[in-house]
């Protein structure tokens, strides 16, 4: 496939990305029409134009769900969306391994026991934008990857298989622990739950300014790995080979993917197979170098995250569906019926 | 660019698989690496590759111990092909080719220069792959395989080309243009070329010199006429060989002797029996 025909396709996935978003920001409860969507974007709109006096007109009831509740959120399925889709295909990568998602090396166990500490403990006092109990998620998820970083490396295991080993685990410990937690105490069990399965029901702003600036840090890490990535698929001699150093490509790529995982985490809940089916689809529509592959990856989990955020909070109005469980209930069946028209599953090695 | 192991020891676990290996390949010259399975070849040559840290010994590099260059100076300088190399996705010839220029690389931002774009030409075009360019590697034959790995050394540039049985998998036809452009590299570019194989007439045509390795220990080193000799072939192989002249040039002509003459001749009326009497006797 040319460069240019890869470019096109990126182009038009963004495209998708975009109209995913602006259909997030008319579907719900309320339908918002085109027009009017538009118009409260606009820089001055006339919803809030009106004196003190003016009354809650509908225009101005749709700027405020647009602009303080739809817009925000919406964007922050997208940017959750993109940062699981580049983890996964980053770490399949990494792992040379079709079945790798986001949360191999840890990162969802880690996340889901600080969210139940934080609960547990009662901690309500936000940090940086984000509340208690999701900065705890996000602390837990980094220093759970972590730690399984540091006993495979000291264990000696040998490369990624270690690694991948470690990562099962540290995540089955952790995850008997937080069940552990949650059977000596009754009333925060549906906190925690509601919190690990996730949605982006109520997040705006705040939540946003504090995960983006944490994902283009793991996508600008990640950006700097793609040819080294390319090398390691031809075997880990090959890649040595080449220059390519594996403990740093390691490090670096556990790094990148986690601070990317923890913060779509910190996003909207531990929500999967985003991670696992974008770098697939991603393979299928352009060139398997990792210079094309992270991008489609991303922009196809960002447009498959705001479509089931959007769609969740259509189907049950006024009750929504968290877009984690919208994902798995589209995403599975579209997986399966991939996988059956293609034959067999995309790099398999 | 000389490639040197001083008194190499090399290998896995407790047992090395190479101990005190001292030899050099020169530029200009194909240095071939023979033996048995198990002997340590490919050992000695990931070692050579720095792929292996050594236990004892050194490998040098234009007499600098490669361990201590940088792993990515070493990657300009040295090539490695493996015995198999399917890349994990559906990677095309072309962008495994350019892989080579991984080394040469200046920032990962820089896109690809015209030096890039022409010494992945030239190596998609001396292996014959420029057909093939835009196939998905995984979908090619076993021997085309094999002819990817290579382009992608050669796209690398190297000083030195470290092949590890680079013939397995390939037809007559392509395993003889295969030594021939290793011959051609080394005589006109003056690269110094490492190269395992199992095929002993293959190693006396293509070899300067022959490297014969026996449980892990050097053997004999000199030219193909000196090393593979009737007692030497015995004694690491365990087969009785007939060591003959080439007609045309005089290289040596490897014959393995079977027991009981040659298979097949004289099982009987059941030529298939031939194949159960294919025993050497070692």
């Amino acid at each position: 496939m040319q460069a240019r025909q890869a470019l096109a396709r990126l182009g038009a996935l963004a495209a998708l990305t975009l109209a995913a978003l602006a259909a997030g920001l008319m579907a719900g409860p309320v339908w918002v029409s085109p027009a009017q969507a538009v118009r409260a974007l606009a820089p001055r709109p006339e919803g809030l134009s009106g004196g003190p006096g003016a009354g809650v007109g509908s225009q101005q009831a749709h700027v405020l769900i647009v602009r303080e509740l739809r817009l925000p959120r919406s964007l922050l399925a997208g940017s959750a969306g993109l940062a699981l889709g580049m983890a996964g295909a980053a770490l399949q990568g990494l792992f040379r391994n079709p079945l790798a998602d986001p949360y191999v090396v840890g990162a969802s166990a880690g996340a889901a026991l600080g969210a139940t500490v934080a609960v547990m403990a009662g901690w309500a006092s936000p940090v940086a934008g984000l509340s208690a109990v999701t900065a705890c998620g996000f602390a837990g998820s980094l220093a759970s990857v972590a730690v399984v970083y540091a006993l495979a490396e000291a264990s000696g295991a040998g490369g990624v298989q270690g690694l991948l080993l470690v990562g099962a685990a540290v995540s089955t410990l952790l995850s008997a622990a937080v069940a552990a937690l949650l059977l000596f105490v009754d009333r925060p069990y549906l906190q925690v739950y509601g919190w690990l399965v996730g949605g982006f029901s109520g997040r705006s702003w705040p939540v946003l300014a504090a995960t983006v600036p944490v994902m283009a840090a793991g996508c600008l890490m990640l950006a700097a790995l793609h040819r080294s990535l390319d090398a390691l698929a031809l075997g880990e001699e090959a890649a040595q080979s080449l220059g390519v150093s594996l403990p740093r490509l390691r490090a670096a790529t556990v790094a990148a993917s986690s601070l990317l995982t923890a913060a779509a985490v910190a996003a909207g809940g531990i929500i999967g197979f985003v991670g696992l089916m974008a770098p697939h689809m991603a393979r299928r529509l352009v060139p398997a170098t990792h210079r094309w592959v992270l991008p489609a990856s991303g922009l196809v989990g960002a447009a498959v995250l705001v479509a089931a955020d959007s769609a969740g909070r259509v189907v049950a109005p006024p009750a929504e569906v968290p877009a984690g469980i919208f994902t798995a209930v589209l995403g599975a069946p579209f997986f399966l019926y991939l996988l059956r028209r293609q034959g067999r599953p995309s790099g398999a090695p | 660019m000389r490639l040197e192991a001083d008194r190499l020891s090399a290998g896995y676990r407790e047992r090395p698989a190479v101990r005190a290996v001292s030899l050099a390949a020169e530029p200009g010259c194909v240095l071939v690496l023979a033996g048995p399975n198990g002997a340590g070849k490919t050992t000695l040559l990931k070692a050579l590759a720095r792929l292996l840290r050594p236990r004892h010994g050194r490998v040098l590099l234009a007499g600098r111990s490669a361990w201590e260059l940088p792993h990515r100076q070493v990657a300009r300088w040295v090539a490695f092909v493996p015995q198999q190399e399917t890349p994990a996705w559906e990677l095309t010839v072309e962008e495994v080719v350019a892989l080579g220029r991984l080394p040469h690389r200046q920032a990962w931002w820089r896109r690809g220069e015209a030096a890039d774009t022409e010494a992945v030409e030239q190596a998609l075009q001396a292996t014959g792959l420029a057909a093939l360019r835009h196939r998905p590697v995984g979908e090619l034959s076993g021997g085309e395989q094999r002819r990817v790995a290579l382009a992608r050394a050669l796209a690398q540039r190297p000083r030195v080309l470290l092949l590890d049985e680079p013939t397995a998998h390939l037809d007559m036809g392509h395993a003889v243009s295969l030594l021939a452009l290793l011959r051609r590299l080394a005589r006109q570019h003056g690269l110094a070329v490492v190269a395992s194989l199992h095929d002993l007439n293959q190693a006396a045509w293509v070899a300067d010199r022959v490297a014969l390795l026996h449980g892990g220990e050097l053997v004999a080193l000199g030219p193909p006429d000196q090393v593979l000799t009737e007692p030497n072939l015995l004694r690491v192989f365990g087969v009785p060989c007939r060591v003959l002249r080439h007609p045309p040039d005089g290289l040596p002509l490897v014959v393995p002797l079977w027991a009981g003459g040659c298979p097949g001749k004289d099982s009987g009326p059941d030529g298939a029996g031939g194949e159960s009497r294919a025993v050497p006797v070692g």
